[in-house]
């Protein structure tokens, strides 16, 4: 059965190049733009793998990074944080709330990314 | 930018003088009080203990004064605090010594006043004056309380009473040009330090602001950059739809365009964070030779596609490991490595080689290329400089590589140096800190 994939990104573009790249690579996809239903979908529905951005409007994404691990469901699905903030203190918080890794956007394509997170897809 | 914090050293000499100028005001009113005391202990003993309590209080007044209101800026309050206390001061002083010459030396507290407030400097001078006058007739009116005419009054006079006179004038002329000079010294320090205040805050501000900036900036310059490079990727790995070959090609070079733009902007971005030092560096021991082999082997795929040999050379075993920032060596290698691939022809190699020496740790890149023009060296470390185009094919770049490899060692405290020989390659070094063993 595909692999499950959350996108939470609040740039429709961003979501969209991603959703692309993660169906033609045989992945199931669904993508968010914010961070409240994000919480919402990861405690009622199963997900392999969340990939997570920071600067939306509303909860951001270390916010939803704490909500999720409050949660006992959603608690265990690892969170791959990936955002163009770089900043120390940011990663550094990101890692602390339990994400599993943390990629600067404009470092990788698409299919970069991907293949990065894979070792995170059991 | 950098705060001021440091006083310049005519602030610290004036400093000094308000030190030397507090001490001997304080010996000098003691010395006051123990003389009345002295004066008074023939008459009554509690009275002079009571003088030397007035003293100590006026002494110590006077020290608090210096030492926390002197230098801000003067209030009406502070001024007639001030004023109270010396006039109390010279009243008990005038009655333990025997009475007052005259009850107008009160006057004298009008150019104290007037200096506290920071009225300039010409008011206190001439309070200062017009009183002297006043008392200098007052002293000649009591010497010859009802001179007839002019030549009585002149004959009348007491050769000690013109010398006490005199004397009087004298010491009130320097109180005079004494306040005078604290006027102009007040006024300038206080200006001074309201405006290095407002600079200082000025400063603090553009600061806070170049930081918010630096970081909305990176984050909104890159979002765009991601999805067009992303989107373009997409795109031409035809995940989009199949595109013909005509299409792929038109997008690959696009794409091409993308990945250069972003990589403009991520130098920048990373100049405008290094030269804030918001990138602290993170110095640790860390395996030289491990790092460089991992870079040469991840730069091969791009070396090789121009036909340019990637070689690290044998490093003996004994190499101690290097103090500095891992990952900000390894921009610099990368980019040294990257800059000597570039400009180095089809069949040419790069050659990156470690070795010890006197507790430094050097690291070489030496290219087959085309070298630099000798006049060019010394250009070579600047932002968005570039060597001009001798290769006569495209050697694409933002300039900023070498500046910045310049900025992270200076910011190791080491630096970068080039030995180049046109035709032949150039050989770019830095050192590192060799870490301690164990």
């Amino acid at each position: 059965m595909a692999k499950r994939i959350l996108v939470i990104e609040d740039d429709e573009l961003i979501a969209q190049i991603y959703d692309r790249q993660l169906r033609a690579e045989g992945y199931e996809a669904k993508v968010l733009h914010d961070g409240k239903s994000a919480v919402a979908t990861l405690t009622s529905e199963n997900f392999d793998l969340v990939l997570l951005d920071i600067m939306m409007p509303g909860m951001n994404g270390l916010d939803v990074l704490r909500e999720l691990k409050k949660n006992f469901k959603s608690a265990k699905v690892p969170v791959v944080m990936l955002s163009n903030l770089s900043e120390d203190s940011t990663i550094k918080e990101a890692l602390h709330l339990g994400a599993v890794g943390y990629l600067k956007k404009i470092d990788y394509l698409p299919a970069q990314a991907i293949s990065e997170v894979k070792k995170f897809l059991s | 930018m950098t705060a001021l914090t440091t006083p310049p050293i005519s602030e610290r000499i004036y400093r000094f003088g308000q030190f030397i100028e507090k001490t001997v005001f304080i010996v000098v009113i003691f010395g006051i009080g123990i003389l009345g005391s002295t004066y008074l202990l023939n008459i009554e003993v509690a009275n002079r203990d009571f003088l030397f309590l007035l003293s100590g209080i006026v002494a110590i007044y006077t020290l608090l004064y210096h030492q926390f209101v002197y230098s801000r800026q003067p209030t009406i309050s502070v001024a007639f605090i001030d004023a109270l206390v010396y006039a109390t001061f010279i009243s008990l002083l005038n009655h333990a010594t025997g009475g007052l010459q005259s009850p107008l030396f009160f006057l004298y507290l009008l150019p104290i006043i007037s200096v506290r407030l920071n009225l300039g400097s010409k008011l206190p001078l001439a309070i200062t004056l017009f009183i002297s006058i006043l008392i200098f007739l007052e002293l000649l009116l009591t010497v010859n309380p009802n001179p007839t005419s002019i030549n009585i009054f002149l004959a009348s006079f007491d050769p000690d009473a013109i010398y006490s006179s005199a004397t009087d004038i004298l010491s009130i002329l320097l109180v005079g040009l004494y306040i005078r000079s604290i006027s102009i010294e007040l006024s300038h320090e206080n200006e001074q330090l309201t405006q290095i205040g407002k600079l200082n805050e000025e400063l603090k501000r553009v600061d806070r602001g170049k930081d918010e900036f630096i970081q909305i900036a990176s984050h909104e310059i890159r979002t765009p950059l991601t999805a067009l490079r992303g989107g373009l990727a997409v795109l031409l790995a035809g995940n989009v739809g199949k595109l013909t070959r005509d299409q792929q090609d038109f997008v690959g070079k696009l794409s091409g365009a993308a990945d250069r733009l972003s990589a403009v902007a991520e130098d920048s971005l990373n100049i405008s964070a290094l030269e804030k030092h918001r990138l602290n560096l993170k110095i640790s021991p860390f395996d030289l030779p491990a790092l460089s082999a991992r870079i040469i082997s991840e730069m091969q795929t791009e070396a090789g596609s121009k036909k340019v040999k990637l070689v690290l050379t044998d490093h003996p075993h004994t190499l101690p490991k290097a103090l500095g920032d891992e990952a900000r060596i390894e921009t610099v290698i990368r980019n040294l490595v990257s800059n000597g691939v570039k400009f180095t022809p089809s069949g040419g190699s790069v050659t990156l080689s470690i070795r010890s020496s006197g507790g430094k740790i050097i690291t070489s890149v030496k290219d087959t290329g085309v070298g630099i023009p000798p006049e060019e060296v010394h250009n070579l470390f600047r932002k968005f400089y570039r060597v001009e185009n001798v290769m006569n094919e495209s050697t694409q770049g933002t300039g900023l590589g070498l500046y910045i490899v310049k900025l992270i060692m200076s910011l190791h405290g080491e630096t970068v140096g080039v030995e180049s020989e046109l035709g032949q390659g150039s050989t770019f070094s830095f050192t590192l800190k060799a870490a301690p063993h164990g």
